[in-house]
């Protein structure tokens, strides 16, 4: 049974649930929600275990035609979400009845948000939302009682990103790593879920070719040109770009909401405050 | 004996394990056999493993444990991990054309190598390729055996979108992109033939075959 009916499908939303581990050796990326921590918030706001499939939006959302009952909450950026006019909190879970209209509208800050209805959306990981498709929603479980988290904080001023040593640090000369941690960079219109691409002053790389090694979201590598790029949930298992620096564990959801256009920084911090950093967080994403 | 291991962390929640020098036969062998090794072991805080041609990378949870304990854990177990000859391969033959709208950086690749167009594709055609592991992509294969005369860096700006099917080298590395996809490779050829995910495994052997412009049919 269909819950819901796709008026508009946004900008470019998709099903996602947090992806797979264990198969990076035949080439599979982790894939899954790029923003995972307001994944996992917006499924335990409404009783779905944090992997569930929902629905990640980005930039514009969806309008939805609520055919049966269901239970939606959603969580990530500051995005306008209203039922039939009336605005829609964060994380907070909202029974739906046939016949009401779910609008999705714009964020001003950040990228990204989650959209997610109790029992799961059963699709694809990664499929598209098509106008005229219908969605079609699993039981919804027992209650899963969860602490809830805050929802994330945004702001106008520059994001700043925490970051540790790469595999390949060590090989770039002294000016790189300063430039990496003076510099802010702009993000690049030609970024996805493969990665972000920064506009910044040029980051010189070490001499000569790399061998291909493993790669994993959050490594910061810099092309021969000089160009930043961030990888994100989508890129590809190994690669031959040396890398500078990696996004912290605990900062890995800020590279689903690095809006384009928007100013980044990147902080140094050590393997053991990287390590303590999400130790002592929600552990969430 | 293997050389000792060389463990460096590659972020908070990762490890890479370099287990050979040299790219080639040896460094392959042992890097899966450290890949079986793991998959079988199947440590609690084991996240993922991405195979290359000397190294892997050991991605952990980092709630359960950190760099130390997973260097302590591989480096206590090292002696247990031998290379294991490799069953009977498969020999896997792609058509090629080389050149042209197929191979946009064939002429670069001659003036780089100080070669002609023709003796690149000789060289390239005539070689005989191992897969050394699947990475990048499902269905990527990156192989060995490419003439060294051959070896050219990577193109300065990656590509938006290479096509499906495209053959090409980097370094000393070789490789087909399966699916269309971005891609920093320099690309020489493109097979037509469809090259779904478990086209190839790690320990089969590619051969390219000049698709002669007889076979092309009319433009």
């Amino acid at each position: 049974m269909s819950a819901l009916q796709v008026l508009h499908a946004g900008l470019a939303t998709c099903a996602q649930d947090l992806g797979v581990r264990g198969h990076a050796h035949l080439g599979v990326a982790r894939g899954g929600a790029f923003d995972a921590r307001s994944h996992m918030l917006a499924n335990l706001a409404v009783g779905n275990a944090p992997d569930a499939t929902a629905l990640e939006v980005l930039l514009q959302g969806p309008r939805l035609a609520v055919h049966a009952p269901c239970v939606a909450a959603w969580c990530g950026a500051p995005f306008e979400v209203d039922v039939d006019g009336a605005t829609l909190p964060p994380l907070v879970a909202r029974a739906l009845v046939p016949g009401q209209l779910l609008r999705v509208g714009r964020c001003a800050l950040g990228a990204r948000c989650t959209l997610a209805f109790a029992g799961g959306v059963v699709a694809v990981r990664g499929a598209p939302l098509v106008v005229g498709g219908k969605l079609a929603l699993g039981p919804a479980a027992k209650q899963h009682h969860a602490r809830p988290s805050p929802p994330p904080r945004f702001s106008e001023a520059v994001i700043r990103v925490r970051v540790t040593e790469g595999v390949h640090t060590a090989r770039f000369p002294a000016a790189s790593r300063t430039t990496l941690a003076s510099a802010t960079f702009l993000v690049d219109a030609a970024s996805d879920r493969r990665g972000a691409r920064l506009t910044g002053p040029p980051i010189d790389v070490p001499p000569g070719d790399l061998v291909t090694v493993g790669v994993t979201a959050g490594a910061l590598q810099v092309t021969p040109s000089g160009q930043a790029v961030v990888l994100g949930v989508d890129r590809a298992t190994t690669g031959g770009y040396p890398v500078l620096a990696h996004v912290i564990r605990a900062d890995a959801w800020l590279l689903g909401q690095l809006r384009p256009g928007a100013s980044v920084r990147f902080e140094h911090v050590s393997f053991d405050e990287a390590r303590r950093l999400w130790r002592e967080g929600d552990r969430c994403g | 004996m293997a050389p000792p291991l060389r463990l460096r962390p590659a972020s908070d929640s990762s490890l890479l394990v370099e287990v050979a020098d040299q790219i080639g036969l040896d460094a392959s062998a042992l890097v899966h056999a450290w890949l079986s090794f793991l998959q079988r072991a199947a440590p609690p805080w084991l996240v993922d493993v991405h195979p290359a041609y000397t190294s892997l990378l050991v991605e952990f949870d980092l709630a359960l444990v950190g760099h130390g304990e997973v260097a302590a854990w591989l480096g206590e177990r090292a002696a247990l991990v031998e290379p294991v000859s490799a069953l009977a391969p498969r020999v896997v033959e792609l058509p090629v054309r080389y050149g042209g709208d197929d191979g946009p950086d064939l002429p670069a690749l001659a003036v780089h190598t100080g070669l002609t167009v023709e003796q690149v594709v000789q060289l390239h055609s005539s070689a005989d390729y191992l897969v050394a592991f699947i990475g990048f992509l499902p269905g990527f294969p990156y192989l060995l055996g490419l003439p060294t005369a051959l070896r050219a860096p990577r193109l300065a700006s990656p590509r938006a979108k290479v096509p499906a099917g495209s053959v090409a080298v980097a370094d000393l590395q070789a490789g087909v992109y399966p699916v269309d996809s971005p891609g920093g490779w320099r690309v020489i050829g493109r097979t037509r033939r469809a090259l779904p995910e478990g086209w190839v495994v790690p320990g089969d052997r590619v051969r390219f075959v000049v698709e002669p412009a007889t076979d092309r049919g009319t433009a």
